[in-house]
Formats: C-alpha cells, structure tokens, sequence
C-alpha cells in the first residue's frame, strides 16, 4: 500500500488513541473526592515509608510538619516498571512471561522511537557512519523486543490456559489481548526477517509519515505488521492495558492518599454533602429526601 | 457436592440448594503440634436439618448471616431488581461519591494475574478453595457491574464470554461469600496495579445493606442501629456502664491497693478516651489499665457517659457508608460538647480506621476534632519519664499481633514496638508482622458474628493463619509450663482470639494467653505493688 491511506490511516489511530485516553484520564480525574482508604506502607512518608509507618505514629500529629520525600516513591515506581518487582516477589511462575512481554513492548516502543530518530536524521542529512549506528541499534533492540514479546505473550496465554489458578477467569477477551499482542510481535519478526535492510525500510516509512511525503510505501508482512500495530494502539484504551497510565492513580489517588482534609478539600466536600441520598435500603431513610448533610448533621446520628 | 472439582466463575448462578464447595477440615493447611491431629478438634459444625429447611445455604456449608430462604419466586425476583439498581447505584456520583473513583479504579484494572491469591489467609489456610480466592468474588461482582450497571453490558458481556446471570443463587451466594473476607487488604498491598479487592467486598456489602436492607444482625440491628439507640451493640446503657466502671474501680483498688477512678464526664478534659464497650464487659483489665496510665502520667482525661460515647466501635465501616458517618458524627459531637483538647481512640481496631481516616473527610467543620491513637499517647507517655517502669516485672514471653486496621490500614507500626521493646525483655516477633502481618480471622466484622456455625469457619479457617504464628513465635516453650502473653491490642482480634482459643483449648494445652498492650504497661509500673496481670484470671 502506498500513498495517503497510510497518513490517514495513521494519524486518525493515533488522534483516536490520544483522545479516548484523555478522555479516560479526566474521567479519573474528574470523579469526586472520596473518603480516605489508604494502604501501607505509604511511600512519600520520608523516614518512615521503610517499614510501613505514617505520620500518624507522631504524637499529636496535627500540630507537625509532615516530612514527605518522592525519591522512595520514584524508585518503588522504577523498580514495578523496569523489574516488575510485585509480581517476582509475590508471583514468581508468572513473572518470566510477564517481564518478557513488558520487555518485549518496552523494547518496541524504544526502536520505534529510534526510527522517529532515524527518519530526523535523513531529513536533517546526518552523515550515513552515524545513521548507520543508530540504524543498528534500532534493528537489534526491535528483532530482541519481538521475539522475547512473543515469548511473554504465547507463554501468558498457555499459562492462563492450562494453569487452573488462570483459566476460570481468563474470558474470551483475556485471550484475545494476548493473541493481539502475539501478532504484533510475531508479525514484526516476520517482517523483520523478510526484509532487506528492516531498520531503513521503517525509518524511511516514518520519514515520509512525518514529512506526509506522498510516496510512502509499505508492502507485505511490513505492512501487515504496521496495519495490526496501528490496530492494537487502536483497541489498547478500552481495555485494562491502559495500568501503564491508571497505575498511576491506584497508587497516588487511593493508596497513598493520606491527606487530611484541607479548606480546599472541605469546599468540594460541602457540595457533595448536599447530595440527595437514593439508597432505598430502610435505615437511610431517603424517602424523607435526606442528604448526607441532612443525615449526618441533622439527624446527629439518631435514628 | 462441589468438593475439589473446578469451579467456574458461572457457578455462583447455578441452581439454588446447591452447594459449590464443602469445607474439609484435612484440606486445612496443618498446624503445628499438639494441634496438628484434627481428630482431637471439634471439626465442623453441620447444620440442622431446620436450619437446612429454613435458611440459605448453597456456599460452603457455613452460615453467617442465617438468610431465610425467600417464600416464592416473586420476592427471589424482588431482591434481584433491587441488587441491579444497586449495581448502578455504585457507579452514580450522588449515590457513591464516598468511594465511587477507588471502585472503578479497580474495576476496570485488573489484570487477573492472580498474585493477590497468596496473600489471602483465608484462601492460603482453606487449602486454597477456589470461592476464598480474593479475585473469586471480585471477578463476578466486576462482571456483574459490567453486565448490568453499564450501557450496552448485556452485549459486550456475551462478546467478551465475561457473561454471568444475575438471579437469586447468585445475590444469595454473593450476600454469604461477601463475609468470608476479613476486609484486611493483604490482597491489595500484593496487588501490582493496585486493585483492592478488599474494597471490592466491602462495596459488595454496602450494596446489600444500603439497597436490600440486608447486613449481619451483629453489625447493623444489634450493631450500629443499637449502638446509636442505647449507646453499644453490647446493650450496655449508660447507666450500666457508669456502675460496671465503678464496681471494677472498686475492685481493682481493692486487689491492687491503689486508687483507681474512671472520670466521667469531665468539661474541658485534655482527653476524651473512646474505649469499646466489649472491653469494659469481656476485657476489664484493658479499660482499667488506661485509667491507671492516664492518672499515673497526671493527664486530664475523661470518658463520656452520653450515647454512645462510651463506645468507640464503628462497625459501618464494615458494611454501609451511612451508618459510618452516623457513628463516627455522634462520637465528634460528643467530644466536642465535652469541650476536650482530643479524642483518644482506645484498643479497638476499627475504630483507629473509622475515625482516624475513612471518616476523616466525613467530619468537616467544627466537627473536625482531633483523633489520635491510644499507641502514640501511650508512647509519649511511656518515655516522658512521668512513671517508673520495672520491665522484669514483665519477663515472660512476649509477641505482638497486628492489628490490621492500626497497622495496615493506618501505617502505625512502631510506637508499640518501641513500648514492647522497652518494657517485655522477651518480646518477639511473629513471621511475617508489622504492615505484613495477618489477620487474627476476626477482621471485617466477623469477630463479632456468631450466627449459625460462622464460629467454626472463624476458628478453623479465617483465624488458622494467625494462629499458626502464634504458635511459631512462641515455639521455643510450647507447653503450657512457661506462661506466654499474645499482646492484642484490639477489642475485635481479642474477641476472634477469644473464640480460637476455645476451639483449640489454647490456654491448657500450650499456655498462651492474650490482652492489650495497656496491661503490659501497668504491670511494669515500679510503683505497683501487686501484678496487674493476673494469669489465673484471664
């Protein structure tokens, strides 16, 4: 396939993909504030996070300076991305495929920006010595990501079948995610091999995607390896692979949020108040048309 | 009979009276001797061939919550429609505001990599049954919610083969299996993503209280509803509390000869101690022991008479976000009529996590009143030099159980260490403790529920991790000879204990016995003549 529908086709997947997960991040952000429900340890607390304190082990720790530090936090994040260091520790059988497949997307991302790299450098006229180099780099880190993202992701899906711990709960659409990511790594092994020269045949796609260079060509297991990619990036937000992002706020909006309430927090908190209740359970009594409000404050508790 | 044959995610909606697991007390994981022949234990409990006529029981064999069985198909179907207007109840910003965003965060994250299962006591010490499992539950309340509280779930639900049916087998199912979890988040803190299928349970319980009306008698009926009516679940009135303090005061000054005095009411107090009422009825020594601190130490301090603040439970915490606000409401209201500089919260677990955080954002305004924990007061108290300690007083051995609402829910770890550390020379650790710790089986609200045969379940399974570290800290006397003290200090884990105890006949056959921390504390006071711990009374 040559010529626009590889623009179009790209570029509609990519602003699709950008705008449903920004639609799903604000969704996360725009929920209400809820009541505390944190978990230790806590990493931000800067002495105690070691063993699971908090600030409430301070005598009267209203009247302190809370001593927050984000460096424990920053590694405990670093090591759950680079080493996936919950699951070695806690679920060390699922762990090899489960590194080899994150590895496997790591690597991918990283030649696909490699390309990016490479598609500035032809249009920059960077010396061929140097865009060899990178040129290489890109093909052994993208070949690597393949094939061991094909080992996670075949050997996540034989586990989630033949292991009774994952196959009741593994639905038709936990298989799918697999074969999907499967195929992106397994076609990119195919193309990758039945090409020439890999590295400058999608170095020179992602130039003329970005320069909207009308001759931009891809044939055969590259195109088809790019056409399930694109797919896939497509498909990625509806499902529960979006953790690389949601991750985020598991930890920092609900396990580690140890706030007090703030004068901030009390305005947001007032309005939500005075919400009717609709819970028809007989002791909430929302037939009266109690709000919260009405309900912990009028009432004082009596029933 | 279900028994070791694989369950499906499907199963929870199969037909009524049958059964999808049997509990097997040889599949329990084994513990150490003299307890390691169950032929010497009571087993299981069976129920009656009444209870089997009258009651719901297509789980596991146990019943906690004793659900009459509905008289026809009619209101089977009432309850169904209730539970899916629920469902979408849980999702609406007006209706779940309190915990609508930790709800969907791990709704909509799990990836079913099954790390949470180990970290489950009660799934570990079942011999792994498959309806224990953390993710067993939340799986079908996740496909539940997806089916019937979103647009377009009934199709995406059959696309995605995620597909279960809502009907009477499975909210009846779902109502047991929902009080098979301690709540004590073990599985969250395995959690790689973050998804607490602690909260999950929990939300699962709040459905069926704040929708169907439905919730163990112990923790709404005779919990919080009698709590905000006569002041305890216990049914302690005010009046009787004020004589049982004074009859105990009088006891206690006579067996120890010094002057022991609860102060009531006192305006302007320092401190408000909100104790359990369990602990003035089952645990005396406890409540009695902070009123020996807090004099020793000079403290102003005072306890409240009004209902119920004299009561520090919050068993809404456990089961509906409007009785968790009633409560926690009316003990700030109390502290703040008395005019006191603080609240101190007791030995009580829940408590600490009710009223130090899940509550925090509830208690806005003037009603925002200082809570600290009883182990920081007591830490300061400990090291300001304002008594004396002779810690031989206390050479015996010594460990230390976790609660996990103090410990892992609030992250106050240390300042009880610190005090065992110093005052217990043969203080030790359990394995795994501190924030790792397990729960005693009593987490969640079972400790206090006691329909049924649910105390078989809390002593042979729910309590079994927890009472294997007992023993493990303690392996180095393992006989009764040499007197072992478990410091618990929490109202429910002592009273989950209490019920371990009796099952396995601890005290007799390896000589442990369990209170709070505040007890330790007195016995090592130089100034006290006789031992404040008794162990022939305990």
């Amino acid at each position: 396939m040559t010529g626009f529908f590889w623009h179009f086709f790209i570029y509609i997947i990519l602003f699709l993909f950008l705008v449903i997960m920004a639609y799903r991040i604000l969704s996360i952000l725009r929920m209400p504030v809820h009541l505390r429900w944190e978990l230790a340890p806590v990493l931000h607390d800067k002495e105690r996070y070691r063993y699971g304190g908090s600030y409430l082990e301070e005598y009267e720790w209203w009247g302190k300076e809370r001593h927050k530090s984000y460096l424990p936090v920053i590694a405990y994040m670093a090591g759950e991305i680079l080493l996936m260091k919950g699951v070695w520790k806690n679920n060390r059988s699922l762990w090899p495929f489960s590194f080899t497949l994150h590895y496997g997307i790591y690597l991918v991302i990283i030649s696909v920006i490699l390309h990016f790299i490479n598609a500035m450098f032809i249009v920059s006229g960077t010396p061929a010595a140097v865009m060899d180099v990178f040129r290489g780099i890109a093909a052994v880190i993208g070949i690597v990501g393949y094939i061991i993202g094909s080992i996670g992701a075949v050997g996540l899906m034989f586990k989630r079948y033949l292991d009774r711990n994952y196959r009741a709960y593994s639905s038709f659409s936990a298989y799918f995610k697999l074969i999907f990511l499967a195929a992106i790594f397994i076609s990119g092994i195919i193309a990758w091999v039945s090409s020439v020269n890999y590295a400058t045949e999608m170095s020179v796609f992602t130039r003329d995607l970005f320069t909207l260079d009308s001759g931009i060509t891809a044939t055969g297991a590259l195109a088809a390896h790019i056409i399930i990619t694109s797919v896939f990036v497509l498909y990625l937000p509806f499902t529960d692979m979006v953790h690389f992002i949601t991750k985020f706020f598991t930890y920092h909006s609900v396990r580690w949020d140890d706030e007090p309430q703030d004068e901030k927090m009390v305005k947001k908190l007032r309005d939500l108040i005075a919400q009717p209740l609709t819970w028809s359970g007989p002791h909430v009594k929302s037939d009266r048309g109690n709000s919260w409000g009405d309900m912990v404050q009028k009432e004082n508790g009596k029933e | 009979m279900a028994k070791n044959k694989p369950l499906k995610l499907t199963d929870i909606s199969r037909e009524v009276e049958d059964r999808l697991a049997d509990i097997d007390i040889e599949e329990l994981i084994p513990l150490p001797p003299p307890y390691d022949k169950n032929g010497g234990l009571p087993g299981i409990t069976q129920l009656s061939d009444d209870q089997k006529q009258r009651l719901v029981n297509n789980l596991d064999g146990f019943s906690a919550l004793a659900l009459p069985k509905p008289k026809n198909k009619e209101e089977e179907d009432k309850y169904v429609r209730q539970f899916e207007a629920g469902l979408k109840k849980l999702l609406r910003k007006g209706d779940n505001w309190t915990f609508l965003q930790p709800l969907l965060l791990s709704l909509e994250h799990c990836v079913r990599c099954q790390t949470c299962s180990e970290a489950c006591p009660v799934y570990i010490a079942s011999g792994r049954q498959e309806i224990y499992r953390p993710t067993y539950r939340a799986e079908i309340f996740r496909r539940l919610i997806n089916k019937y509280a979103k647009p377009g779930g009934k199709w995406l639900a059959k696309l995605k083969g995620a597909d279960i049916e809502l009907n009477w087998a499975t909210i009846s199912r779902l109502f047991e299996l929902a009080y098979r979890c301690n709540l004590c988040r073990r599985c969250s803190q395995h959690c790689p993503i973050g998804v607490d299928n602690g909260l999950i349970t929990r939300e699962l319980r709040k459905l069926f209280s704040q929708e169907l009306g439905w919730a163990p008698k112990e923790l709404h009926e005779k919990g919080t509803v009698l709590q905000l009516q006569v002041g305890s679940p216990t049914g302690l009135r005010p009046n009787v509390a004020k004589d049982n303090l004074e009859f105990l005061d009088e006891d206690f000054t006579e067996s120890l000869g010094i002057k022991v005095e609860t102060v009531w009411d006192k305006k302007d107090a320092d401190v408000l101690l909100l104790h359990s009422a369990g602990d003035i009825l089952s645990f005396p020594e406890s409540v009695i022991g902070f009123a020996i601190i807090c004099d020793a130490a000079g403290i102003s301090w005072t306890l409240s008479s009004e209902i119920p603040g004299y009561e520090g439970v919050n068993y809404g915490v456990f089961y509906d976000d409007v009785q968790l606000a009633r409560v926690a409401t009316r003990h700030v209201q109390i502290a703040r009529k008395l005019g006191v500089k603080k609240i101190v919260m007791g030995e009580c677990g829940h408590e600490h996590k009710a009223l130090a955080t899940v509550a925090d954002r509830l208690l806005i305004g003037d009603l925002n009143i200082p809570r600290e924990s009883f182990m920081t007061f007591f830490e300061n108290i400990v090291f300001s030099g304002k008594i004396k300690f002779d810690p031989t007083k206390n050479d015996f051995p010594v460990t230390l159980h976790d609660p996990c609402n103090v410990v892992r829910n609030l992250g106050i770890v240390e300042p009880q260490r610190r005090i065992l550390r110093y005052l217990c020379p043969q203080f030790r650790e359990m394995t795994p403790h501190g924030v790792d710790n397990y729960c005693c089986g009593g987490g969640g609200g079972l400790a206090v529920m006691s329909d049924v045969n649910i105390n078989d379940f809390k002593a042979a399974v729910a309590g079994r991790m927890k009472f294997k570290q007992i023993l493990e800290a303690f392996s180095d006397h393992p006989g009764p000879e040499v007197k072992k003290y478990l410091c618990a200090p929490c109202l429910n884990c002592k009273l989950q204990l209490r019920v371990i105890w009796d099952y396995y006949g601890v005290q007799e056959k390896s000589g442990i016995y369990f209170g709070g921390l505040a007890e330790l504390i007195v016995n090592a006071m130089a100034d006290l003549k006789k031992p404040f711990i008794n162990w022939g009374e305990m």
